[in-house]
């Protein structure tokens, strides 16, 4: 469940306004696309949600928790509970598929017997249970992104968030990387995808939120680009 | 569960500080040197203060008094009367006044040269000492030659002296040497927190995409930190281990030359290798917590939640 009230980001001292006073709505387990043009305020939308920045103004909601009023200390805790990916997937060059999974693991403190069970289990889910001991670079983007999907989902998050994930990768691998989001929706995660892909916000329908300089623009259910309205 | 995390944290941070070699040598260095100069400065004033207590006799003011004056006028143990006493200790600046008979003079002297007693037995009856009064000055009054001319010119005194000029001179050198000392340690301090704090900087910036990572998937502050202030500690640490072992083995040497004591008397010392050992023990501390604080310094500033 997230719910944003009259929320507005401003950046430098109020001199960017980055968000203005958006309200919405996201149930649990939905899936939805955040589309709209360069510098529109999407990537700001989503570190309101992981609280990577703080709303200027209002309220963001997530899971009933005020996402503001976290104490800095309390963040990490709170970060737990939200899975994210990025376009660039964030991998660490220098450590195994199996390591960079694990990892995120150990660094939130989980007992080591317990770790390699649970890295094994998600590498299986995401279909990559051959690659354990490949490096990243050894790996297609398309695989990458698999592995910086494992990394978000292994702690079960109530939330994924992702933000242009298929960007950096060709119509093929971004359909299984699209297949995978929402496997992983329909076992009851909220998904946020931030996306410029139109032809996939029209192949894949889901609802669809645009935000254009700031302001929510469009919010529909059935999705996919309308031509007539986004001409960007 | 902690002793493995910790182990993490002590590997990660040994890693940071060979993938910046030169950066933490570099750093190491400066602690070296700083922790070598605090070590000299305090093993110097540890035996300057131990000297100096031992000498303290030597600062008072040794009253002779002449052996023809009559010996009404000075201490007498049965009836406690004391006129020439009671006349130095009528002027102003003196903490007090101590008569020592020449015969405890006597006994004193053959137990210096480390002659037996029958020495004393044998002259006891030609003690060519004199009768003394020990004049002590008030803390923070150093007019020794004012009080001692004064003294001087009072009936029955034969000779009046103060420790030698030298003793003052000494002293007043090694506050000299030591406010130069300070002013340099202070300064090294600063220099090494300062390349402790850039090669914590360093291994941060290495990290970067690490600690980012670690941010998103929920680790917690203290574990993003960690590494990064043992990674201080640690080279505050290695920076204490050559200038102790410097220390105890030239101290060592420096005490089986000297085991006899300096100049004639046995009664100036060296302070003991049991204290050498215990500043050996701060070096590590002062380099542990110099550590510390660097490394506190960039990761306060480079790794804001
Ligand atoms: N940290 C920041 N400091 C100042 N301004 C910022 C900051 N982050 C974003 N902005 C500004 O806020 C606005 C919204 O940025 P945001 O990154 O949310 O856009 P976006 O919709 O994700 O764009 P893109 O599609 O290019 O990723 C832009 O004008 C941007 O320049
Ligand atoms: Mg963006």
């Amino acid at each position: 469940m997230i719910k944003f009230t009259n929320v507005t980001k401003m950046y430098r001292k109020g001199r960017v306004h980055a968000l203005n006073n958006v309200s919405l709505f996201i149930g649990k387990g939905e899936f939805v696309y955040v589309i709209g043009p360069t510098g529109a305020g999407k990537s700001t939308f989503i570190k309101l949600l992981y609280r990577e920045e703080k709303a200027t103004s209002g309220i963001v909601e997530v899971n009933g928790i005020q996402v503001n009023k976290i104490r800095n200390s309390r963040v990490p805790f709170y970060r737990r509970q939200i899975g994210v990916i990025f376009q660039d997937f964030k991998l660490l060059p220098k450590k195994t598929v199996y390591e960079n999974i694990a990892f995120t693991l150990e660094v939130i403190g989980k007992h080591p017997r317990l770790i390699r069970k649970q890295v094994l289990s998600i590498l299986q889910l995401v279909g990559l249970d051959d690659k354990a001991k490949a490096f990243p670079h050894e790996l297609s983007g398309g695989q990458q992104q698999r592995v910086a999907i494992a990394r978000a989902i292994i702690n079960n998050p109530s939330v994924v968030i992702a933000d242009e994930p298929t960007g950096n990768l060709d119509p093929e691998s971004s359909k299984e990387i699209m297949n995978l989001l929402e496997e992983i929706s329909k076992r009851g995660t909220t998904m946020i995808m931030v996306t410029h892909d139109r032809q996939m916000v029209n192949t894949f329908k889901h609802r669809t939120i645009t935000i254009e300089s700031g302001y929510v623009s469009n919010d529909t259910m059935g999705g996919g680009y309308n031509d007539n309205l986004q001409t960007w | 569960m902690i002793i493995y995390r910790l182990g993490k944290h002590i590997k990660s941070a040994l890693t940071g500080i060979f993938r910046n070699f030169w950066m933490s040598f570099s750093s190491v260095t400066a602690v070296a040197v700083t922790l070598l100069l605090v070590a000299i400065f305090s093993i110097l004033s540890l035996n300057v203060k131990s000297f100096m207590g031992s000498i303290e006799q030597n600062i008072s003011i040794r009253v002779m008094v002449d052996n023809a004056y009559d010996t009404k006028q000075i201490y007498d143990p049965k009836t406690k009367k004391d006129p020439l006493g009671d006349r130095i200790r009528s002027i102003s600046g003196i903490e007090k006044v101590e008569f020592v008979s020449k015969d405890e003079e006597f006994k004193k002297y053959v137990k210096l040269t480390g002659e037996d007693n029958s020495l004393y037995e044998r002259f006891k009856n030609k003690n060519p000492m004199l009768n003394v009064y020990k004049v002590t000055l008030k803390e923070g009054n150093n007019d020794y030659e004012k009080v001692s001319k004064e003294i001087k010119k009072m009936d029955g005194i034969k000779d009046v002296n103060y420790g030698t000029g030298g003793i003052h001179k000494l002293i007043a050198l090694f506050n000299q040497v030591s406010n130069v000392l300070i002013f340099f340690m202070v300064a090294l301090i600063l220099l090494a927190i300062f390349l402790i704090s850039n090669t914590i900087k360093l291994t941060i910036y290495n990290r970067k995409t690490e600690i980012q990572i670690m941010r998103l998937v929920g680790a917690s502050n203290g574990y993003i930190r960690s590494p990064f202030i043992l990674e201080g500690i640690f080279i505050g640490i290695l920076g204490a281990v050559v200038p102790t072992v410097l220390v105890l083995l030239l101290y060592g040497k420096i005490l089986a030359t000297y085991s006899n004591g300096f100049f004639i008397t046995s009664s100036l010392q060296l302070v003991s290798m049991h204290d050498i050992q215990i500043v050996a023990l701060a070096l590590f501390v002062i380099g542990g917590l110099v550590g510390m604080l660097g490394s506190i310094l960039s990761v306060s500033r480079y790794l804001k939640s």
